[in-house]
């Protein structure tokens, strides 16, 4: 089952296009990397799978084809929002009530331990805790929800690392014991890289780069070789992004499994850092690894 | 094209699709989030309530005086007595700021309960966390109206009838200077009519919000939104007393001007309680006089009645016009139709208010952005 389908998916606010003929498929079970520079649709793409904002053109499903914000897809996809707004000026504890109150199954005595755990207290006002505080309140009623799909929009902008860490260690935990299926965008690839087994990059609005991480880390590497050879290397392979210094040239390239190096080139293992920023700098550059394609009728309908 | 590769996890409970959000769950949600805004009502209703008890003894110790005098409506209001007892039976000082806060509770809550309600959702980002629980957006914004709807109509119905109840009376049968309950302040906030322009505003303040996006500007955009209805309404409320008015050619005025009245009917000028709309001549073909002969006609009647030394003598001027078949028309509304007319511009406010839910609920339900 896929988590997230879309197909042909764009949303346009006032003519311009924030997510333009987005086809993808995301399998359940995975903890996915969303990253993209800034306005690169992002947030966009996760408002759309949380029925937040209308497609434009195209169709999203969640959850093997229920439709995007849909009554059956709210109540089992959680949505921990940017900046995570919630009602500041309510305490913690009447935040829990709203939650469970707007919910079917929502489970108080575990979000109330979770809020423990993380001595968070309950009688004060949102707006007195910290940033930090404030996200892993949004997380832990989002969990609350036990949902099948969690969808965490820059859970950890705002945060100071120690923060980071804890949310992250949170949302490792509530994998490991309930095996939901998470979709979390960030600009920190270092954190993506600890936890994220599956990868999306977007860029100007398009689906750059989706796959397993280990299989687009497997099918990328840093070939460094002399400047001479750079062009006749080039032909050789799909260079995603070049970068010259005097007589040496450096590749990021993808290759298959059954590639041949040229004689004085060395081919590197990529980490995931570099390949984000490779495709990032090259915006026309392209790499589908992971089940991209759908069914043309991804709905079901 | 094909799906490709789908890894499994354990399976989870999906036995949950179908089962909804009872309605009083929601209700809490609601107190929780909008608890300032009632609170504010509460406080507001309570100080109109003593506004209203406190006038209401002003009032009636006026008018035991007035009565104490022996004005009633059998003695005319030129006595000087009756006149100066009258005059201090209007300028009562707590009646107009009371008439005035009454008159501004629908627009207050319009503004700060109704255009708050999604406009304050959108512009924290609220709507975020709202929009995408279990509940749904629509309903959670309905059940939201719907409880504050449940909350401010009892409190307008008990500040309309209180203030219907205890204060037309004696206006009513003094008849003179302040009016009645026909007079515009007194029309659009008594009885039903408090209630109804409470969920007017209180709807129209939402769906303004709804456009907005923003609290400030959506409780600006309110307050003149429904201020200038209320307005209009207020200046316009003769030509709506015009619809289905009686006329009769019996009523004979002092001044026998033509054209607009918007008086109530006094001292046998016509039938009590009731409101002189509009008034007009018609000559001998039975056609109606334009203004410029009409005048002519009213200056001449005038002078009638001035020569009669003092006191007034329609007999008078009902020869002369007998003579010349001129004809004095005078439209009015009888006092039953006070209930009639407030009751078409209650469901027409009704029907507004009902259109501007609709229509919140549409554009929330379809403008996902």
């Amino acid at each position: 089952m896929n988590v997230v389908e879309s197909f042909g998916l764009g949303v346009s606010y006032r003519g311009t296009w924030a997510l333009r003929d987005c086809t993808l498929a995301v399998p359940e079970g995975h903890i996915v990397g969303l990253v993209g520079s800034n306005g690169a649709g992002k947030t966009t793409l996760l408002h759309c799978a949380v029925g937040l904002t209308a497609p434009t053109t195209g169709e999203i499903t969640v959850l093997g084809g229920i439709g995007a914000g849909s009554p059956d897809s709210l109540e089992r996809v959680a949505f921990v929002a940017q900046e995570t707004p919630l009602y500041r000026h309510i305490t913690a504890r009447a935040m829990l009530t709203v939650a469970a109150n707007m919910n079917q199954h929502f489970d108080r005595n575990l979000a109330e331990a979770r809020l423990a755990a993380l001595d968070i207290p309950l009688d004060r006002r949102i707006g007195k805790l910290s940033g930090g505080q404030q996200a892993q309140l949004a997380l832990a009623l989002a969990l609350a929800r036990r949902p099948d799909l969690l969808v965490l929009d820059e859970p950890l902008a705002r945060l100071d690392p120690l923060a980071r860490h804890e949310v992250m260690a949170v949302v490792m935990s509530a994998v490991a014991e309930e095996g939901l299926s998470v979709i979390f965008s960030s600009h920190v690839v270092s954190e993506l890289e600890r936890v994220a087994d599956y990868l999306i990059l977007m860029s100007h609005g398009r689906v750059q780069m989706v796959g397993q991480v280990d299989e687009l880390l497997s099918k990328h590497v840093v070939l460094s070789g002399p400047t001479d050879d750079a062009e006749s290397v080039a032909a050789l392979f799909a260079v995603v992004q070049s970068q010259h210094a005097g007589r040496q040239t450096q590749f990021v390239a993808r290759i298959d499994a059954s590639v041949e190096f040229p004689k004085d080139w060395v081919a590197e293992n990529i980490s995931l850092d570099e390949l984000v920023l490779a495709y990032l700098r090259e915006p026309s550059a392209t790499a589908m690894t992971g089940p991209l394609a759908v069914s043309a009728n991804p709905a079901g309908r | 094209m094909t799906t490709v590769a789908s890894s499994s996890v354990a399976l989870r409970d999906h036995s949950r699709s179908g089962q909804r959000v009872s309605w009083l769950r929601l209700l809490h949600v609601a107190l929780i989030q909008h608890r300032a805004a009632l609170i504010s009502t509460f406080v507001a209703f309570v100080t109109l309530v003593i506004g209203i008890v406190a006038g209401r003894d002003a009032v009636s110790a006026s008018y035991a005086s007035y009565l104490a005098a022996g004005c009633t409506l059998a003695h005319p209001t030129d006595l000087s007595v009756c006149a100066n007892t009258a005059n201090q039976y209007a300028d009562i000082p707590s009646f107009t700021p009371l008439i005035i806060a009454l008159r501004l509770f629908p627009l207050a809550i319009g503004a700060f309960v109704g255009a708050p309600l999604v406009a304050r959702e959108m512009e924290s980002g609220t709507y975020r966390f709202a929009w995408t629980q279990g509940v749904g957006r629509t309903r959670l914004v309905l059940v939201t109206l719907a409880m504050l709807t449940l909350f401010v109509t009892p409190v307008a119905v008990v500040l309309g009838f209180l203030l219907g109840g205890w204060y037309i009376h004696p206006y009513a049968v003094i008849n003179i200077a302040v009016g009645s309950h026909w007079r515009s302040g007194l029309f659009t906030t008594t009885w039903w009519m408090m209630p109804v322009w409470t969920f007017f505003a209180l709807a129209v303040g939402t769906l303004i919000g709804v456009f907005v996006k923003r609290t400030v500007a959506a409780i600006a955009a309110t307050m003149v939104i429904v201020g200038g209805v209320l307005l209009a309404v207020g200046v316009y409320l003769n030509r709506i007393f015009d619809f289905g008015a009686v006329a009769s050619s019996r009523i004979f005025l002092n001044g026998m001007n033509s054209g607009p009245l918007g008086v109530v009917a006094s001292h046998g000028q016509g039938p009590a309680g009731s409101w002189l709309s509009r008034a007009w001549y018609t000559g001998p073909s039975g056609h109606v006089l334009g203004i410029k002969a009409a005048k002519t006609v009213g200056l001449h009647v005038d002078s009638l009645l001035e020569s009669t030394g003092g006191s007034s003598d329609l007999n008078a001027a009902k020869r002369w016009m007998a003579l010349h078949h001129y004809t004095y028309w005078v439209s009015y509304q009888p006092a039953d139709h006070f209930w009639i007319l407030q009751a078409i511009v209650g469901l027409v406010l009704l029907a507004i208010a009902s259109l501007c839910v609709f229509g919140t609920v549409r554009i929330i339900q379809h403008n996902r952005s």
